[in-house]
């Protein structure tokens, strides 16, 4: 295969294929077959095939849509649901922009669909789907369906979202032609916001019933105009503009609000504010304040002294639209003559507007001994800001008199000050009043004044008793960590409420510090001090491995053993991890709270999905209660593993855990689907499901949706296979001599996971062969050059062995990964099933949670009887790769077929150990995924390696060239050249398209090659046959020693196009090919082809 | 029995509801007098209506009617109200009966989001304030007739989640107000990426997808089906489309994404200083959906003009290892509000706190000040909701969107989802 040049034609995903006049696509499907395709790719699940699939089916116009809509059955008979994704799809992505002209056809064939399906449900759908698309000219075909009352609305949405159907309903509503309700008529003219019906609608108001006078009444709002205005207007007052099922009243405020004629609006207005709705009286306002800008300073200072206060802060609200800023200077210095409470919507208004020039009107409200009135101002002039502001704000700081509701305020205020309030602050720390004080110091504290420190630490020693305590209080806030130190002094000397300030000071003080700092900074402390226990929170913050081990040490000597233990608890370093699990083992009565402390810290350590299982698990073994088991279970739907699952399930009985066990049992196995198999996972979602039927009937709605979710997995559950217990009950084995056989069968491939206990060395036997070593040391197998350290206690070892390849796991770290087995002892055969043993191998050893999960065995390839005779050789009988070399990761056997994968990585080709010359090569292949590119290479010199078949040698392409990425490229590419193609001698030879048809199909295929003459045979047919030297006329390099070669198709040197011999390979390692029965006959050691040869 | 506040404000001829400072602002014993009372009525007591957090009263905000189309709810709640807070309350089947009750003051629309738009536009229409739930509205139109409405009456409307303002948010362990503080320290840099993931904290609740092939059924005698569809289009009954399922169907909401987005959006945009802003760009990587049933998707990108974006993270397509909550180009804070900046808290003392907000809703109807979330701020992070949903129902991989027209820009089908017509007689 060419890699650089397809993966240029990757990038061509946008495929159009033209419209409806194609009768196949590129793979020469009939739009029968797109749709069929298609429709077993729906719904797609990335954006990429969505693309791609319903781009293809799109393709199929008229024809295709037909197929579907005909495919829709009665809502009640069938399930539709693949042809509506595939319909909606389908409309969706034509609707996009530069798809124009796809549409056509796609509405054609919904039209059609329309008259073809007999129920409605299946008909509104149609209908609304058409109406995506839908232009002018489909408009007779919703009117087809005004008269009919289960699709009337579906026809008139159609109706009123079409563009450019104005002067289509203009005319039924003019012609009166229609039997369509006038009510219907009036919101199609409402929806298009119709001009030029205003006299229709009037005229239809009269004697009109409730239902139309209110739909009309609604057109007239966007439809009418000044002429509408006394008919609204009557209709409005006759009903006091109540808010009835007319609703005269809001058309008549909605049409005043969109017409322009000023005069008429104000006049209306006026009367509008003698309602005694109040919220009329305000839609009145806004609407004079807009039609009589002249005087709407005046109209505004008057609403301010309305007892309303709905009405006053309608007149502030939209006092800078009508009357300009300058209202803000007007308003405020007309403060004095209004009420309290008009004066505290106005303080307000000012500090909305951030009404900086104002604020003097702002801070005189101040001194008021209305407290809501002082509030506002207090509010206010914080969010306008500036030095007036503080100053005036500071100045009612701990203000004798002043009420514990607006000190509050205040303090908030000044905290979220617009600007820095530091200066203002330090000046309060001054001031002689004690309250005024306090105010300060907290503020000081809590926004960090670091300068007023020393001003703090001297209020410690104030006589007032509140000042004193606040002034403890607030060190926390101003410390830094050069006063350590001095405030290490003073809590070693304090009592009471004050050494908890202070501790909370020291903490403070070196917070900003690293870990190491800080550990320093408390051991010099703390080596010469009598009261060890007060360091212990300070240590904890450190957190350090020292401070750790500090802590435990002082938590061993017992003194203040419950101090140690409690700040042991607030370390945070993932190190107490371990530290708290051996507390959670030593402490039975506080074991709860540390096992919380523990699953956070684990929680927040970044650990991998096996090793937290590993960390849940070894808890969930102390049996803390069932609040913690139950926040342990839950945490296990952290790791989507087998193990989690089962130990999850393990809770579902217990009523206090069953509900955390049921949701992790639930979200696992939603998760995998390779999990979604066998009797005894399924048996597990079912007890799940029924703890979640209990919270449902309890009333908790979101059980009812998990209920859903297990139905819905249970419904696709393959219930054969999957894993299983291995050994019965959940109990610990011990093995002591000897070994334990699983299940007293053979095994070939399978999956196994199991709970080793690190405390005796094991080996693990894999079909019937020792090879997993299982010691407290290291964990190995036994031709692997890789060990990983066990750790303490139980050990989750995953094992997987499949055709010629092993993987092996050790706590989630990988150990093998896709390994090739080998023979133990040599004479062994490693493909065959055998015995699976766990076996000790010194002291008695324990394992547990032994589960399997038997894979099924590989066919195996024989050679027909014929090709037997003949001498062919089998190459790949479908478990091994022995016969081969080279790119043995990417290249892997699974059920019986080599597979290309990316999973693990590796890069090149896949060679023969063998040379060959002239042979017959024989396999099948499968595209698994669209566009897929690989290549047979062949003769590129005997023993080479390495090169790019194509010109050191030949490839015979292997490529899915009918997909539609290789066709008529939007970027110019002019698609595939046909010496590309499937079965072309690349560059050289051109053969006769092979149509590859849909992918995931089996194609036989044979190349042989004699001499200079290449045969390639695709499903029985020939489709190239041709003699190299003369299709390159002799000149596989150019004559003149050039790069361009005039004599090759690809005008390309080919040096090695004349070789005699090589390996063959499977050329690229891209991702989605299979090949399968894979042999060759060898024709230079047998006499017969020679002689053929010469012959010819 | 309890006085009617009707008849106590008759006899004593007051002129309006609030025109009398209540005492309680002033500090007074807890009793408050009827004229200071605000009273509300609740649509729609299925499952939130009826929930804690919903279905309260007490002296200041008063429970005085119940709708439901559903004679069981109504029956169940009007019990309810009996037990916990002595109220016999006013039950009404039609919504517009409730909202013309003389004795409500206040709206509480708690139905589907199909119902949210018509609902508040009626309540503002009757001259009532409005408490209406998450998400606000259902189309970006809608948003924009509530706004008009809201506007025209000059009524006060909360929009209930109230994240920006209180409770720690979600996952992701720690309140809004740090954050905004870190934010507008300018201490991470700008512009800022925002996720919202199972990573930082927040779960979409996948489980709330639609069914695909419903099989219509009979409708049960106690609920009036019609009027629970209202404007919605005519689909044939099944139970899974109504209660507490309905979240699985385009026609009434959108999944996760549109029941949670706003609780989870909302926040961010006030974050971002994004009030008055919609995004440019929403981009989305999902499977197809179904045209009825609402299905996953598995990531969802709004950009800003100025930069900053909102990314969502599906459950189950989360990005690999260590996610920020917020990054910026000089710092990241992630879950717990862990931040790449040293010693941020210290930092951070420093700066101002936030602009308060109004949050006392009583208060704000009291006073006509915009609560801290309302119709405007509400429009915007409902759109950035609506803006995924429409992305998503037309299987596009890519929107944009202009801010100023609130428009999608060559997107006729999109532009389509902007204003979808109501089914007759409903119109808003």
């Amino acid at each position: 295969m060419k890699k650089g040049q397809i993966s240029i034609l990757l990038f061509a995903l946008l495929l159009c294929f033209g419209t409806a006049s194609a009768q196949v696509d590129s793979r020469q499907r009939t739009p029968e077959t797109v749709i069929t395709d298609g429709l077993a790719q729906l719904p797609a699940q990335t954006s990429k095939a969505y693309n791609q699939v319903i781009s293809e089916m799109a393709g199929t116009g008229q024809k295709g849509m037909e197929l579907l809509t005909g495919m829709l059955k009665p809502a009640d008979k069938a399930k539709n649901a693949a042809f509506e994704y595939a319909i909606d799809g389908i409309v969706n992505y034509v609707s996009a922009a530069g798809r124009e002209n796809q549409r056509e056809g796609i509405r054609k064939g919904l039209i059609a669909g329309l008259d073809k399906v007999s129920d409605n449900p299946n008909k509104a759908f149609l209908l609304t789907e058409l109406t995506k698309l839908s232009t002018p000219a489909e408009a007779s075909v919703f009117e087809k369906y005004l008269g009919d009352s289960y699709l009337q609305d579906f026809a008139l949405n159609g109706l009123a979202t079409t563009p450019g159907t104005e002067d289509v309903i203009t005319k039924l509503i003019t012609s009166g032609g229609t039997t369509l309700p006038k009510s219907k008529l009036a919101y199609l003219a409402y929806f298009k916001k119709l001009k030029g019906v205003e006299s229709n609608l009037l005229e239809w108001t009269k004697g009109a019933d409730d239902k139309t006078l209110a739909s009309i009444y609604n057109a007239l709002t966007v439809c009418g105009g000044t002429n509408s205005l006394s008919t609204l207007a009557s209709a409005a007052k006759s009903a006091n503009f109540a808010s009835d099922i007319v609703g005269a009243g809001d058309s008549y405020l909605q049409l005043l609000n969109n017409i322009s004629d000023e005069k008429a609006v104000l006049k209306s207005a006026k009367s509008l504010l003698k309602n005694n709705n109040q919220a009329i009286r305000c839609a009145g306002l806004r609407l004079l304040l807009k039609s009589d800008s002249k005087n709407a300073t005046k109209n505004i200072l008057s609403a301010l002294k309305d007892n309303s206060a709905q009405y006053r802060n309608t007149a502030l609200d939209f006092a800078k639209q009508y009357a300009g800023d300058g209202i803000l200077s007007t308003v405020a210095g007309s403060m004095k003559s209004l009420s309290p409470a008009a004066q505290t919507d106005v303080v307000r208004w000012l500090g909305n507007n951030k009404a900086a020039d104002q604020i003097s009107a702002v801070t005189n409200v101040l001194n008021s001994n209305n407290d809501e009135l002082v509030s506002a101002g207090i509010e206010a002039a914080s969010k306008i800001g500036g030095n007036q502001a503080l100053t005036s704000l500071i100045g009612l700081l701990g203000k004798a008199g002043s009420s514990e509701a607006v000190q509050k305020t205040l303090s908030k205020s000044l905290l979220s000050f617009n600007g820095n309030i530091a200066e203002g602050v330090t000046q309060a720390l001054n001031s002689a009043e004690s309250s005024t004080q306090e105010a300060a110091l907290n503020l000081a504290s809590v926004r960090h004044i670091y300068s007023a420190y020393d001003k703090v630490l001297s209020l410690t020693n104030s006589s007032n008793s509140g000042t004193k305590s606040a002034a403890y209080k607030a060190l926390k806030g101003v410390v830094k960590a050069n006063n350590f130190g001095q405030i290490c002094d003073l809590m070693e000397k304090a009592s009471g409420n004050e050494v908890s300030n202070l501790q909370a000071a020291a903490l403070s003080a070196i917070q900003d510090q690293t870990s190491d700092q800080q550990y320093n900074s408390i051991a010099g402390r703390l080596s010469g001090s009598s009261k060890a226990a007060l360091y212990y929170p300070l240590l904890a913050q450190a957190g350090n491995s020292s401070a750790i081990s500090k802590l435990l040490e002082e938590y061993n000597k017992g003194t203040n053993k419950d101090a140690a233990f409690q700040s042991l608890l607030k370390v945070n370093n993932p190190e107490m991890v371990d530290v708290l699990y051996n507390l959670a083992k030593d402490n039975k009565t506080s074991q709860d709270a540390v096992i919380n402390r523990y699953l956070t810290i684990v929680n927040g350590a970044g650990k991998s999905q096996m090793e937290n299982f590993s960390l849940i698990s070894r808890v969930l073994d102390l049996n803390p209660g069932d609040k913690v088991k139950s926040s342990l279970v839950s945490a296990l739907g952290g790791s989507q593993t087998l193990p989690s699952l089962m130990l999850a399930s393990k809770y579902l009985d217990n009523p206090g855990t069953s509900f955390a066990a049921a949701t992790t049992v639930k979200n696992i196995v939603a998760k995998k689907a390779e999990l979604q198999q066998g009797p005894e996972i399924k048996n597990i979602l079912t007890k799940a499901q029924s703890v979640f039927q209990t919270e449902k009937n309890k009333g908790n709605a979101d059980a009812g949706y998990a209920v859903d979710e297990i139905s819905g997995i249970l419904a696709n559950f393959n219930t054969n296979g999957g894993y299983h217990s291995a050994i019965p009950g959940d109990k610990v084995t011990g093995v002591s001599a000897g070994s334990l056989e699983l299940q007293g069968k053979d095994y070939e491939n399978f999956e196994l996971y199991l709970d080793w206990d690190a405390s005796s060395d094991a080996m693990l036997t894999l079909r019937s062969m020792p090879i997993v070593k299982l010691a407290a040391a290291g964990v190995s197998y036994v031709y692997g050059d890789k060990t990983i350290p066990a750790s303490q206690g139980w050990n989750t070892v995953y094992v997987k062995m499949l055709n010629d390849r092993l993987f092996l796991e050790l706590n989630g770290t990988k150990i093998a990964e896709n390994a090739i087995v080998k023979n133990v002892p040599e004479t062994a055969k490693a493909l065959d099933k055998g015995a699976i043993k766990l076996e000790a191998t010194g002291n008695d050893v324990k394992f547990r949670n032994v589960y399997i999960n038997e894979l099924p065995a590989t066919p195996i390839f024989t050679l027909p009887e014929e090709e037997a005779k003949q001498g062919f050789e089998v190459l790949f009988d479908g478990r091994s790769l022995e016969k081969w070399h080279g790119n043995t990761s990417a290249y892997v056997p699974v059920d019986g077929n080599i597979y290309v994968t990316a999973n693990y990585g590796g890069t090149g080709n896949l060679y023969t150990k063998k040379n060959y010359s002239d042979f017959i090569f024989r396999f099948e292949f499968f595209y698994d995924v669209p566009a897929v590119n690989n290549g047979i290479g062949i003769r590129t010199g005997k023993d080479v390696t390495g090169v790019d078949a194509a010109y050191e040698g030949m490839e015979i392409q292997v490529l899915d060239h009918d997909d539609p990425v290789y066709q008529g490229f939007p970027f110019g590419y002019k698609g595939l050249r046909p010496y590309q193609n499937h079965g072309a001698v690349y560059g050289v030879v051109i053969p006769e398209h092979f149509p590859s048809g849909p992918i995931k199909q089996w194609h036989t295929e044979e190349i042989k090659a004699v001499g200079d003459q290449i045969t390639v045979t695709v499903d029985g047919k020939v489709i190239l046959d041709a003699n190299i030297r003369e299709a390159c006329q002799g000149h596989n390099v150019a004559p003149d020693g050039g790069k361009t070669n005039p004599y090759t198709l690809d005008h390309k040197n080919h040096p090695g196009l004349f070789n005699k011999e090589g390996y063959i390979s499977f050329c690229g390692h891209g991702a989605g090919v299979k090949f399968r029965n894979v042999r060759v006959l060898d024709l230079s050691k047998t006499g017969k082809a020679k002689a053929k040869t010469r012959k010819k | 029995m309890k006085t009617d506040r009707r008849t106590f404000l008759k006899t004593l001829g007051a002129a309006g509801i609030f025109s009398i400072i209540p005492r309680r602002v002033l500090g007074g014993n807890g009793y408050v007098p009827p004229s200071d009372q605000l009273t509300k009525g609740i649509i729609g007591v299925g499952g939130i209506g009826r929930s804690s957090y919903h279905f309260t009263s007490d002296q200041t905000y008063r429970l005085v009617s119940i709708c439901d189309v559903d004679k069981n709810h109504l029956q169940q709640a009007h019990k309810m109200a009996q037990e916990r807070f002595n109220e016999d309350v006013k039950t009404y089947h039609d919504f517009r009966d409730l909202i013309n009750d003389p004795n409500v003051d206040v709206v509480h629309v708690a139905t589907p989001p199909h119902w949210h738009a018509l609902m508040s536009v009626e309540a503002a229409k009757a001259g009532k304030d409005i408490w209406c739930e998450k998400p606000m509205t259902r189309t970006i139109g809608e948003g924009k007739r509530v706004i008009e409405a809201v506007k025209r009456y000059n009524r006060i409307f909360r929009l209930n989640t109230w994240f920006r303002f209180k409770d720690t948010f979600y996952g992701l362990g720690t309140t809004v107000q740090p954050l905004k503080k870190l934010i507008d320290s300018g201490l991470l840099g700008w512009p800022l990426k925002v996720t919202i993931s199972g990573t930082t904290g927040f779960a979409w609740k996948f489980f709330w997808v639609g069914k695909e092939n419903l099989v219509p059924e009979p409708v049960p005698a106690e609920l009036d089906y019609d009027m629970w569809l209202g404007p919605a289009p005519f689909k044939p009954y099944n139970p899974h489309r109504v209660h507490q399922t309905f979240r699985g169907y385009w026609d009434y909401d959108g999944g996760g994404l549109t029941d949670m987005g706003q609780h989870y959006m909302d926040p961010v945009q006030y974050l971002l200083g994004k009030d008055d802003d919609f995004p440019v760009k929403v981009e989305v990587e999902a499977p197809q959906q179904h045209p009825d049933a609402v299905g996953i998707w598995r990531k969802i990108v709004y950009t800003y003009e100025d930069g900053c974006q909102i990314v969502l993270e599906g459950e189950g397509y989360e990005s690999k290892g260590k996610t920020p909550y917020i990054e910026g180009p000089k710092g990241k804070v992630y879950k717990g509000f862990e931040c790449t900046i040293p010693n941020i808290m210290n930092k951070l003392a420093e700066f101002p706190d936030p602009e308060p907000q109004r949050t006392d809703f009583v208060e704000c109807v009291r006073t006509r000040q915009k609560f801290a979330l309302n119709e405007l701020n509400g429009h915007h992070s409902s759109t950035l909701v609506n803006l995924g949903a429409v992305a998503l129902r037309l299987g596009r991989n890519v929107l944009n969107f202009n801010p100023k027209t609130q428009t999608f820009i060559g997107d006729d089908e999109a532009n389509a989802l902007i204003d979808q017509p109501m089914r007759g007689p409903w119109k808003i």
